[in-house]
């Protein structure tokens, strides 16, 4: 087993280098975030392993102050010294008496020494100036490989350009743009390749990080569509039968089927909040109508829909039954196409089961509310938006993330007629009491609605 | 520490897992510690966490209880197919007792609906592959497994939940098992209906012949050689001409043919080239593909297992603070400064510097003396010479500090220069709004309270420091000026 790849992150006060600790960990607590100066006042390690082996030691440190006073002092101590810069941070290191006022960049410093690469986390919404300057001037001067990172490129102030170019004029030419806030997976991807072409001995392990991250991250969009295509499909396949000829019934059947619809909607978004490691009670994890797990707005409420810019359709009922559809259609139940040779048996006794009750149903006057199209388009909507947001919130995040950055996504009409299928298998349902059953054409179902709303999370 | 697993017992333990993990639970700490000790990939990870889980034995024995089950109704079907096949070739034989067998009449019950079926079966495949898997023999079969799950009693109990595991493996390879269903049936038909004609062929003399009523006797003898062209290239007897036209009946008493050894190759050779072993060659291939599929890892975008991952291999172990904190300093909590108006007029000349921010055409009226944005070593320099040297001496120095930028010691240090320099020092912080839309508002008062202690440090009197948002318009240059001693 090789020794790991050891990175110290530094940078100005409240550049965000803890955050950018917590994303790369995806470990929500760790150290202390805040918007004031010096928050982090001790070098914490963090080691990222990958199959039990320690891939990478990752050390936090103070930010750097005083860069301008620092550097000053450093060309002190080489003029009166007579030592070369690299000496020079080395003897502000030794020197333990503190009187010089930079212990806490001694801390930091002592840090870079020690590691193979440092990542110098720069806040792009700030402007370029002197302190930014020295602070690199005086990482150049410590002998080690640095990594500029430009945090908050997500942000409309960010300074992207002006950053580049300042850097580029310090011979920095391999940069990463990379939000501590806004995750972006390939920030990520990037920022270790370019450590892996920086350093190539540690090329190989790193490539190995950099394959297990992707999966992860499709594993987690893949899991993410799978949770929502089970919720779709649910409440596709959801019915509550009454008696037609009685109004008390329907619109208890509508009350009945709404409060399973609410709950089973309600278990997606935990689901979601914990595939993702966040939790509840994460202060406003997102900026999504959402509070303790639940959507504040009503699935049923015509208002919603408009909310969401999905048209209630022509047939919109109203009153109890709105966002319901009744379902006393025989019809439409072809028996046609299906009928190959030599099928005769399995089918007969699939469409007996299958349209069987919906007949005898029909026959003795009992109508079911089912969820109608518009609710269930919904659905997919918003539970998608949330699945974005999530993918996107980084772990370092101690605001919501911004409107706009996990926009409703378009979802293609697809959806429903996939989920027709599931509508004529009420058995598929958990909402109709019991477990969702159903064999490999459920699955089926649930696996086309994944493939729909996966690159949907992209 | 663990043995190289046979494949069968990996494919109970996957099954196993897929069963426990329908059980919505938060992660076992100590089964979680079993599997982080665990070598190997995610999978094997997975595998061990619900090993290690207290239901395991239980689910693990009822999966495989179930996969016997399965497999007993599978020979069952077998047997009463193979049953099947041999009563067929009996009643083919003449079940009246006769000894003259229709040879054709014989083919057409034992082959005519197999090969009919085996072409319906390749049609759908080749057209509707869903279709297929939906509904066919096996489908009906795995409706059947539907009903019993229901019977078991839907969620919850072990046997469901190892029933569904199973069966949901199943169904997702249903087009090949109930392509091997029906191949195996049929195959088992045919083997039924050989060993039949072995029996009967063996312990009774028959006589084979061909009938017709419409037909000429050429199209028969063209349809013998036909069937026998296979057969006989691969060097097995058929009946020769003479032979053919010799067992063609044409009413009344039997015919003894001198053949009958050719007629039984070319019925041993029909069933089995044309009949079973076509079926068992797509037995054997249904069956690899069906295993393909049931034998597939774990799927580890399944929500279930996803959550588990990273608990699994965390992407951070253990994290350890290397160097601690230095006893610091308590921050201050809510150091209060004037409003704007509070501050009395300057008692002279006004020079004006920026602190993280540009001055210039920012300002809303000019000062005596612009000192321009202080950043660095060069400029700080440049401006405290300006301050001593300018005539007539400057009064006041206003600086104006951006609040969007965080205070450090850098500031304090710089301040303390710049207050040292003559004139008295007044803070000006600007840029208030845009920070409150930024961080919110009690970030935005905490980050004030940090610029006024950083100017504190620097010796700069609370009364001397007030916050102006210079973006604000109209307000703003009143107090703006009022602070540097222009005319209202």
């Amino acid at each position: 087993m090789n020794a790991p790849l050891q990175m110290a992150v530094v940078g100005h006060t409240n550049a965000g280098k803890t955050s950018l600790m917590r994303t790369l960990t995806r470990k929500r607590g760790f150290g202390e975030v805040s918007s004031r100066p010096a928050t982090t006042r001790h070098v914490e390690l963090a080691e990222i392993a990958l199959g039990g082996e320690a891939l990478i030691r990752l050390y936090d440190t103070p930010g750097l102050e005083d860069s301008v006073g620092l550097l000053a002092h450093l060309d002190g101590i080489r003029q009166r010294q007579g030592v070369d810069w690299t000496q020079a941070v080395d003897r502000l290191i030794a020197d333990k008496t503190l009187e010089n006022g930079f212990g806490q960049e001694a801390k930091a410093l002592a840090q870079v020494r020690r590691v193979d690469v440092a990542l110098y986390v720069v806040d792009a919404r700030d402007p370029v100036r002197a302190r930014h300057r020295d602070e690199l001037e005086i990482l150049g001067r410590c002998a080690v490989p640095v990594l500029p990172i430009l945090n908050f490129v997500a942000d409309g102030e960010a300074r992207e350009d002006e950053w580049r170019r300042e850097l580029a004029r310090k011979n920095m030419h391999a940069i990463v743009a990379f939000d501590t806030v806004v995750f972006d997976e390939t920030g990520e991807i990037t920022l270790y390749a370019k450590i892996a072409t920086m350093l190539d001995r540690f090329k190989a392990p790193l490539d190995r990080l950099m394959a297990s991250l992707k999966a992860r991250r499709q594993q987690l969009r893949q899991a993410s569509a799978r949770l929502i295509a089970e919720l779709l499909v649910d409440t596709a396949a959801a019915r509550q039968s009454y008696e037609q000829k009685d109004p008390a019934a329907a619109v208890q059947a509508a009350e009945h089927i709404k409060a399973a619809v609410r709950t089973r909607e309600a278990d997606c978004v935990k689901a979601l909040i914990a595939l993702h490691e966040f939790a509840d009670e994460d202060y406003a994890l997102t900026d999504l109508p959402i509070e303790h797990g639940q959507w504040t707005e009503d699935p049923f409420d015509p208002a919603t829909l408009a909310g969401y810019g999905i048209s209630a359709g022509k047939a919109a009922a109203t009153g109890a039954a709105a966002g319901l559809a009744v379902d006393l259609m025989v019809g439409g139940l072809t028996l046609g196409a299906a009928a190959a040779a030599g099928a005769a048996l399995g089918f007969l006794f699939d469409t007996a089961r299958k349209h069987g009750g919906k007949l005898m149903d029909r026959l003795s006057g009992i109508a079911a509310m089912t969820v109608s199209d518009a609710t269930l388009m919904l659905l997919a909507t918003r539970e998608t938006a949330l699945a974005k947001a999530l993918l996107m919130r980084g772990h370092g995040a101690v605001t919501p993330i911004a409107p706009g950055a996990a926009a409703s996504p378009t979802l293609p009409r697809d959806i429903v007629s996939t989920l027709k299928t599931a509508r004529r298998h009420p058995h598929w349902s958990g909402i109709n009491g019991g477990s969702a059953l159903g064999g490999g054409r459920r699955q089926e179902v649930v696996e086309q609605v994944q493939k729909i709303i996966a690159p949907r999370l992209q | 520490m663990t043995a190289p697993v046979k494949d069968t017992s990996l494919q109970d333990s996957r099954l196993t897992a897929e069963a426990m993990a329908q059980a919505a639970a938060a992660p076992d700490r100590q089964a979680l510690a079993v599997a982080r000790r665990t070598p190997g990939g995610t999978e094997a990870k997975l595998i061990a966490y619900f090993q290690a889980l207290p239901e395991a034995g239980a689910t693990r024995h009822m999966v495989r209880r179930v996969q016997r089950a399965l497999g007993l109704v599978m020979l069952l079907g077998r047997v009463l197919a193979l049953v099947a096949g041999a009563a067929t070739l009996r009643t083919a034989f003449g079940a009246d007792g006769g000894i003259a067998i229709n040879f054709y009449g014989a083919m057409i019950s034992l082959l005519g609906l197999n090969t009919l079926i085996l072409l319906a079966w390749a049609i759908t495949l080749a057209i509707a592959p869903r279709t297929a898997g939906d509904n066919s023999l096996g489908a009906a079969l795995l409706a059947l497994w539907r009903m019993a799950l229901t019977r078991l009693g839907g969620a919850g109990g072990i046997p469901a939940r190892a029933a569904l595991a199973v069966g949901r493996r199943v169904g997702a390879a249903r087009l090949w098992v109930a392509s091997a269903v029906s191949h195996s049936l049929w195959a088992a038909f045919l083997a039924g209906a050989c060993l039949m004609a072995v029996i009967l062929l063996s312990t009774r003399q028959y006589v084979f012949r061909w009938e017709t009523t419409i037909l000429n006797a050429e199209s028969y003898v063209a349809l013998t050689h036909a069937l026998a062209w296979l057969p006989g290239a691969l060097g097995l007897p058929v009946p020769t001409d003479a032979a053919i036209r010799a067992a063609q009946w044409h009413g009344g008493g039997i015919i003894a043919s001198a053949d009958q050894a050719g007629w039984v190759s070319l019925l041993f050779s029909c069933l089995i080239l044309y009949g079973l072993l076509p079926r068992l060659a797509l037995l054997a291939f249904s069956l690899w593909r069906a295993r393909r599929i049931m034998r597939a890892p774990l799927d580890l975008s399944r929500p279930e297992f996803a959550a588990l991952v990273p608990h699994l291999a965390p992407v951070v172990e253990h994290t350890r603070i290397v160097s601690p904190a230095p006893d610091g300093t308590p921050r201050p909590a809510g150091l209060s400064i004037p409003d704007a108006t509070d501050l009395p007029p300057p008692p002279g000349p006004v020079a004006v510097a920026g602190w993280e921010m540009e001055t210039g055409s920012a300002l809303p009226a000019p000062a005596a003396l612009d000192l321009g944005l202080i950043d660095g070593a060069d400029a700080m320099d440049r401006a405290v010479e300006a301050l001593k040297t300018s005539r007539p001496r400057i009064a006041r120095l206003v600086v104006i500090a951006d609040l969007s930028a965080t205070p450090d010691r850098g500031v304090t240090a710089g301040l303390k220069r710049l207050n040292a320099a003559g004139p008295e020092t007044v803070m000006l912080f600007t840029g208030g709004a845009a920070l409150v839309k930024r961080l919110g508002r009690p970030q935005a008062a905490d980050r004030l309270t940090d610029w006024v202690s950083a100017a504190h440090a620097a010796g700069i009197p609370l009364e001397h420091m007030t916050e102006i948002d210079l973006a604000d318009g109209t307000n703003a240059i009143s107090q703006w000026r009022k602070l540097v001693g222009e005319p209202a």
